[in-house]
């Protein structure tokens, strides 16, 4: 017997301790904080050699997780043979389901649609309440508190006229409507100067909607009547969506990209 | 943010107080609605605070950031509003053959490609072969050596540049009338403040948020002198922006002026607008009747609106309060025989579907003299430093018989003599027998305001002497059609002529029987009058010696 395994001699003769495997199963659980602790404080040439250990390890354990995972729609069929022979020319190729067939279809056509039907400016910086309404103080005492100035740019349409004061909560300066805005083409790469007809879509909320406001990333629609738009059945188009791409209150006048 | 719905604590319906929110709308009751009170109760919104002060909360200020994002969507790229070729044929036709006339209106005008059926002028094409063939350039017959220029040479140059100097001089004749004041050493005084009164930032203010709060913009005119208390400006404001908006001119004070004065003028100023004639009297007014129909066929033309808004706008001291006080038929609107007693906008409720907006008076700046501007009411009298230098133009605009029923003064050299007569006459002496001529102008001018001295302007006469009753683009002989517009505006239509028909009454002992009657005996020589007042751009006041009747 070599002169190293008395330790392996002692537990066969007289038993192992009796909190020994409590112990090593800590021990083990600790080694992973121990190997990041070696990993975080290696310097130089060394850190190199035990981070391209690590990257290996986790490779192959991602390998090795992703062969469990297969899914069984990928097997290749070993197991009908035909009767007949197959002839010399077609023994090299692989035979694959259907299903295979199937799930790349759909996968083709998902990456075509993904990001197809995206508006410019899909997610703005939102806007709170506070940053939206001012409060309007009225009354002998000003202690009435219920009506909201709108300090954003609005779109009231050609018809409007306000309501009485009793009934008028949300009050839309007369200096910050509009009615055109530069809208631009992206294939033609021109900009016009077209008449808005509506607030289709505001992203802050349905509210706003309603009322009109205009912020970044508004969709409104505008009157392309001017860029001279012919449907394939020959009828004139003269309304067409657009998003604006600049801060109207800030600026002073619409920027926006039509949606084509 | 939908409506915060209360949770309902009394299941049988039956309302508790006056203001909880569960109650039935039913019709028949005569409570109040639902909607009724939530209204009541969003006038007493306050922030909700803490024990030491701060705001915790406040309805329409939170802080919340809501979610920005835009769901993908073909329909963003799609086409929103398509019109069919024979569809655009056909508005085309209709709108060219019903937009001539005034008493027609667009109800939806955001349905309509109105810009596909108005052709651009403003985008002229550049006619550059029109100046220059391709011949005279390119090929074996060219001929262009050298740049067109204005002038060939040095002295050609001078000579253009002289006659477009004089051509200059001969269009603005003023300009060198003012140069001539300069070398004199005189300019004009500096006008006071006090005749800027109704063009300050304040009352333009108010005007433009009566016009936003108005369906129906009422225009009030004197009928003393309706062309030159008429508000240009706005009428072409509201043509241009609001086409919305109806405009109607109303007469008033037609007790002041003889009855074929106040047909006249309501035959020519129909052809523009319509217009009715008006006395602002509560106990004894006059067109009260035919006002309140016409505010109620706008009302029915509008039927898709819960209400409409009527908004007074006009000069000052032309009544505009007093029409709502006739209108009521009680003193509603604060009124003062004075300029400038409204000072900012007045809502008063005539019915449930009918409100009414008084607005301060306005004056659009124009070229009027100091004593246009005090003739026409816009100055108080009281706050006058010099109202004697006045008086020379009311003895010229008012007859002589007139003057002597209301003075007892016979005779006059010019206006300093009448002044002193007045002062003798009246008691109005300084110490020591000196006569007080500032205290006598400010009584005539007083009484000119108030009507005491009577006074107008002939409308300008027309070449047709039929009393037909003129109301423009109405065919009142047509069957009433189903069309519901077209069946107000044609009732408006009846009410102007019914009320060109009537007799207007006159205030008894202002004018004599052949003043009454003077319509045919008053021949003017000078035929071109009847142009110069019906010129938009005339000063009508410069033009009242000749029409002074």
């Amino acid at each position: 017997m070599p002169q190293g395994d008395y330790i392996e001699r002692h537990r066969r003769d007289y038993g192992y301790r009796l909190d020994h495997f409590e112990r090593k199963r800590k021990k083990e659980a600790r080694q992973v904080h121990k190997r990041s602790a070696i990993a975080q404080k290696a310097l130089g040439i060394k850190g190199k050699m035990i981070a391209k250990k690590n990257y290996a390890e986790k490779a192959q354990m991602k390998k090795t997780l992703a062969m469990h995972e297969e899914s069984t729609s990928r097997r290749k069929t070993d197991d009908n043979v035909q009767d007949g022979a197959v002839p010399a020319y077609l023994l090299d190729r692989d035979n694959t389901t259907r299903a295979k067939v199937l799930s790349n279809t759909i996968k083709q056509k998902r990456k075509e649609k993904a990001g197809k039907w995206d508006v410019p400016l899909p997610k703005v910086r939102p806007v709170a309440e506070d940053e939206m309404f001012k409060v309007v103080r009225t009354g002998k005492r000003k202690t009435k508190q219920w009506k909201r100035m709108v300090t954003k740019a609005t779109f009231v349409g050609p018809g409007f006229t306000r309501k009485p004061p009793k009934y008028e909560r949300f009050i839309r300066p007369t200096g910050l409507r509009f009615t055109k805005a530069h809208v631009t083409h992206p294939e033609l790469k021109c900009t016009f100067n077209l008449e808005l007809i509506g607030v289709k879509k505001n992203p802050n909320g349905p509210m706003y909607t309603s009322l009109g406001v205009i912020t970044r990333g508004t969709i409104i629609e505008v009157n392309v009547s001017e860029l001279g738009l012919v449907t394939p059945a020959g009828k004139v188009v003269w309304g067409k969506y657009a998003q604006v791409t600049n801060n109207p209150e800030n600026d002073g006048c619409i920027n926006a990209v039509l949606l084509v | 943010m939908a409506k915060k719905k209360e949770k309902k604590v009394n299941v049988s319906g039956k309302p508790k107080h006056s203001l909880d929110v569960n109650r039935s709308n039913d019709a028949k009751k005569e409570s109040r609605s639902a909607a009724t009170v939530r209204r009541l109760k969003m006038y007493n919104t306050r922030p909700v605070r803490d024990r030491k002060g701060k705001v915790l909360s406040h309805e329409l200020q939170s802080k919340e950031l809501p979610s920005t994002r835009i769901q993908p969507d073909r329909r963003w790229f799609g086409n929103t509003r398509v019109v069919n070729q024979k569809e655009l044929e056909f508005f085309r036709e209709e709108l060219q053959s019903r937009m001539s006339s005034n008493y027609n209106v667009i109800l939806k005008e955001k349905k309509l490609p109105l810009s596909l059926l108005n052709d651009h002028q403003k985008q002229a094409r550049v006619h550059l072969l029109d100046r220059e063939p391709f011949q005279d350039a390119f090929g074996p017959k060219t001929k262009r050596k050298r740049p067109s220029l204005m002038a060939a040479d040095y002295e050609s140059l001078l000579k253009k540049a002289d006659g477009s100097q004089d051509a200059f001089e001969q269009k603005y004749g003023s300009s060198v009338s003012a140069e001539a004041n300069d070398e004199d050493g005189f300019r004009d005084l500096v006008r006071h403040t006090m005749f800027e009164k109704g063009q300050s930032k304040r009352i333009w203010g108010e005007l433009y948020k009566v016009i936003d709060s108005s369906d129906v913009v009422v225009q009030v005119l004197d009928a003393r002198d309706p062309q030159g208390t008429r508000c240009y400006h706005l009428e072409k404001h509201l043509k241009e922006n609001c086409k919305h908006k109806h405009m109607v001119l109303l007469l008033n004070k037609c007790d002041l002026v003889p009855a074929w004065a106040t047909k006249g003028w309501l035959r020519v100023l129909s052809k523009e607008f319509p217009t009715l004639a008006f006395h602002a009297n509560i106990n004894k007014s006059f067109g009260k009747g035919s006002l309140l129909s016409v505010l109620r066929q706008f009302a029915r033309l509008k039927r898709d609106k819960q209400a409409i808004s009527v908004g007074f706008v006009g000069y000052p001291n032309v009544g505009k309060s007093s029409v709502i006080n006739t209108l009521r038929t009680k003193n509603v609107c604060k009124v003062a025989p004075i300029p400038g007693e409204t000072k900012v906008w007045q809502y008063i409720t005539l019915t449930k579907r009918i409100f009414l907006i008084d607005c301060p008076g306005v004056v659009y700046h124009n070229n009027d003299t100091e004593t246009d501007v005090v003739l026409k009411g816009v100055v108080r009298v009281t706050n006058l430093k010099d109202a004697a230098d006045h008086i020379g133009e009311v003895l010229k605009r008012v007859k002589k018989e007139h003057l002597e029923r209301a003075y007892k003064i016979k005779e006059w050299d010019d206006e300093n003599d009448f002044l002193l007569q007045l002062c003798k006459s009246s008691g109005k002496l300084l110490k020591g027998g000196e006569p007080d001529l500032m205290t006598a102008a400010k009584m005539i001018l007083h009484d000119w305001q108030r009507g005491r001295i009577p006074f107008f302007v002939s409308p300008p006469r027309v070449e047709d002497l039929s009393e037909e009753p003129n109301v423009n683009g109405v065919d009142l002989d047509d069957s009433v059609d189903g069309n519901e517009a077209s069946a107000a505006m044609k009732a408006i239509a009846d009410v102007l002529s019914s009320q060109q028909q009537t007799s207007v009454p006159v205030q008894n002992d202002l004018y004599s029987e052949n003043e009454l009657k003077g319509e045919a005996a008053d021949q003017y020589p000078n035929t071109n009058a009847n142009e110069d007042i019906l010129a938009p751009d005339s000063n009508t006041s410069e033009e009242d010696p000749t029409n002074v009747s």
